[in-house]
């Protein structure tokens, strides 16, 4: 089976499992910890990777980590990964699970990039015309890249809404190749 | 020398910029998961189409083939070299398409409508979807116009309609491409006045060129350009250099610009110079692509690949204009292996087939086609009503012939009968041998065979019969040039001409100097 099927449908377990323990909301924000962390440490990575430590071992450290942080519902889940021998998928899951909440809970997450730093009052003005314009919730992340010039570029799922100077320097300069510009 | 004022410059600058706005632009996106072999497969792009072109880093596209759960695998049309894992993919929301117009016709292009000829950029009138649905029953009519190959074997007793698909089947080096070369340079006769006046319409012709050597391709460019076929001929080459992807799209292509006329009321003759390449081809991609691999690891919808392209051929209704698809697919078989699993699809999805045999072409019997077991399945409206009546025995003799041929090796004594049905099929043989690049036309095709099935060779040594059919056609065209003029017009053959032809070709045949 492939990972991503794999991930779809432990996933998929959590959330409803959640769901009908009425502690979606509690797992959610565990599951978002969890993943942050992941992401945040290459050891654990490593760890949850590793193929010679035994899994009673990654299940004690887990705990070790986890224990104080999240629920005992989500801790749970994390040791019953690692029983199943599906630790190097967790990160998968735990992302495919935050796509899941968020789609059943009508968030779409938008991440902009421009070049400088945006003042608060902007930030806000943009995540409202986002809500008009997609009808959803808007959970955006903010990046700075000065490879774009000027403008943002919003991406919302595959979806670029791409105002940046650097694009539109590149289109221009597909249009003058296209129109075989010759100056005699 | 020219001096350039920059107010210039800067004024035809602005002059190309008025159309550029700078809106925001909205696309797309995916990311390279994995790149190799010129296959990639792209996460993201959740919308994408199949078939739908992707636009990769360093202007390299792609062809999305694959639309799996959590994937997509794309085709590359260039070097898969060029594009990094993580790379971002844009998505065109175009599907893979050719540039189809008149002004194609004398360029050579690769599979994308990009010119390889060195002649500049193509002009086109607009883009067409490469993967268009066959048109359905209602569309259609029969086929009822005869395509002229000039070849006398093959115009005689293989007859090709337009809107036809007419397989050429054979051996390496028998002659294939020579067929279908032939059949282009005779359409230049249908692009003539007199042509025009005797109601026959222009015939357009593509060649599409799949995994073969650059050098065979240019040989042909330059063998139609000399013949003045050029001017009515567009090439789509896809050499073996070229990716498999872009192999695998060549037929695709060049079945789109063979619609544009036929969907104008014109007439196309599209040759597929071969499908066993494209299919090996498409074998390729679709093991790199992971799917199951069936008979001779040909993936399961190899026939679909073939019969999708093949249905494109068509003659249109007299309502859509009454316009035409001839295919002429070309297989090459292996060790005359004909039961092997590609060319029994083609043969079953054509409406007949030429073979050509490497027995036949070593023994000098060139174009070398197997009329015994070559046929033709539109059948009697594919032919002028006079080359119907000339050629009916013609077939019966050969078969009876090459029966009895067989049988003679053997024995030495033999009747008169069985000695005078060997002689006659020997000189018919003679009779349907031709030259390459030298078609003939239908009215002078008529004539030899005439002469042939007539009997008035029975007296012509068989070393002869060339010499005696060159001599007796330039002979009628000086003597009685009008009996050609009225077979050209009538298309028929009425008693009094049939008399006619009779006692001219008697008249020659008291002339004719038998060599020693």
């Amino acid at each position: 089976m492939s990972v991503y099927s794999v991930s779809s449908r432990f996933a998929t377990a959590l959330l409803q499992s959640a769901s009908e323990k009425n502690i979606s909301g509690a797992v959610s924000a565990d599951v978002e910890l969890i993943s942050q962390t992941i992401t945040a440490s290459k050891e654990l990575r490593n760890l949850l990777a590793s193929p010679v430590l035994k899994e009673s071992k990654k299940a004690e450290i887990i705990e070790e980590i986890f224990k104080s942080k999240v629920s005992a519902d989500s801790l749970n889940f994390l040791k019953f990964v690692i029983r199943k021998n599906r630790e190097n998928l967790l990160h998968e899951i735990l992302k495919r699970f935050i796509e899941l909440w968020n789609s059943k809970n009508n968030i779409l997450s938008a991440k902009i990039t421009s070049a400088y730093k945006l003042e608060e009052s902007e930030k806000k003005h943009i995540a409202e015309v986002l809500e008009k314009y997609t009808g959803k919730k808007i959970q955006s992340v903010f990046n700075i890249d000065q490879k774009i010039i000027g403008g943002f570029v919003l991406k919302i799922g595959d979806t670029v809404i791409d105002g940046s100077v650097a694009n539109q320097l590149l289109v221009l300069k597909k249009k003058l190749l296209e129109e075989n510009l010759i100056v005699n | 020398m020219a001096e350039v004022r920059p107010d210039e410059v800067s004024a035809i600058l602005r002059k190309q910029l008025s159309g550029f706005d700078s809106e925001i632009d909205i696309y797309d996106v995916g990311t390279v998961l994995q790149v190799g072999d010129g296959i990639a497969r792209v996460y993201g792009l959740s919308k994408v189409m199949a078939s739908e072109l992707l636009e990769f880093p360093n202007d390299v596209m792609g062809m999305v083939l694959n639309l799996e759960e959590d994937s997509v695998g794309v085709v590359l049309f260039g070097e898969s070299n060029l594009i990094k894992e993580g790379d971002t993919v844009k998505r065109t929301k175009r599907l893979a398409s050719f540039p189809v117009g008149n002004k194609l016709l004398g360029r050579v292009v690769n599979p994308l409508g990009e010119p390889v000829d060195g002649k500049g950029s193509v002009q086109h009138e607009k883009y067409m979807p490469i993967e268009r649905k066959a048109l359905g029953v209602i569309a259609r009519q029969p086929v009822k116009e005869p395509l002229q190959t000039g070849i006398t074997a093959i115009d005689a007793m293989i007859p090709i309609g337009r809107g036809q698909r007419e397989l050429i089947i054979g051996d390496r080096q028998t002659g294939k491409t020579a067929v279908a070369v032939d059949a282009i340079i005779n359409q230049k006769y249908t692009h003539s006045k007199e042509a025009k006046a005797v109601g026959i319409n222009p015939v357009f012709c593509v060649y599409v060129a799949i995994g073969q050597k650059d050098s065979t391709v240019a040989q042909v460019v330059s063998k139609l350009d000399e013949h003045g076929a050029m001017e009515y001929t567009t090439v789509v080459s896809a050499p073996a250099s070229t990716p498999a992807p872009l192999q695998y799209i060549a037929p695709y292509a060049g079945a789109t610009l063979g619609e544009y006329f036929r969907d104008n009321g014109q007439h196309s003759l599209v040759i597929y110079d071969d499908l066993s390449k494209q299919a090996v081809a498409y074998r390729e991609l679709a093991l790199l692509l992971k799917r199951p691999p069936g008979r001779e690891a040909y993936p399961g919808d190899v026939f679909y690949l073939h019969s999708r392209l093949l249905e494109r051929a068509s003659k249109l209704s007299d309502e859509l204009g009454g316009g035409s698809l001839t295919a002429l697919p070309i297989i090459e078989t292996q060790q005359g292996d004909v039961s092997a699993y590609i060319p029994t699809n083609v043969i079953s999805i054509t409406d007949g087939q030429i073979y050509l045999e490497p027995n036949l072409f070593n023994s000098g019997v060139r174009p070398a086609i197997n009329v015994g077991i070559s046929v033709s399945r539109v059948g009697g409206n594919a032919q002028i009503k006079a080359m119907k009546k000339v050629a009916g025995s013609l077939k019966l003799d050969l078969a009876q012939y090459r029966e009895l041929a067989a049988f003679a090796k053997f024995g030495s004594d033999l009747d008169k009968s069985t000695q005078q049905t060997l002689a006659k099929g020997a000189r018919l043989v003679e009779l349907l041998k031709q030259g390459q690049y030298a078609p003939v036309p239908i009215e002078k095709q008529i004539l030899s065979v005439f002469s042939g099935t007539q009997g008035f060779l029975e007296s012509i040594p068989v070393k002869d019969v060339k010499r005696f059919e060159k001599e007796l056609i330039e002979y009628l065209d000086l003597k009685t040039h009008e009996i050609f003029t009225e077979i050209r017009e009538k298309k028929s053959l009425s008693d009094e001409l049939t008399e006619k032809i009779k006692n001219s070709i008697g008249d020659f045949l008291t002339k004719f100097k038998r060599s020693e």
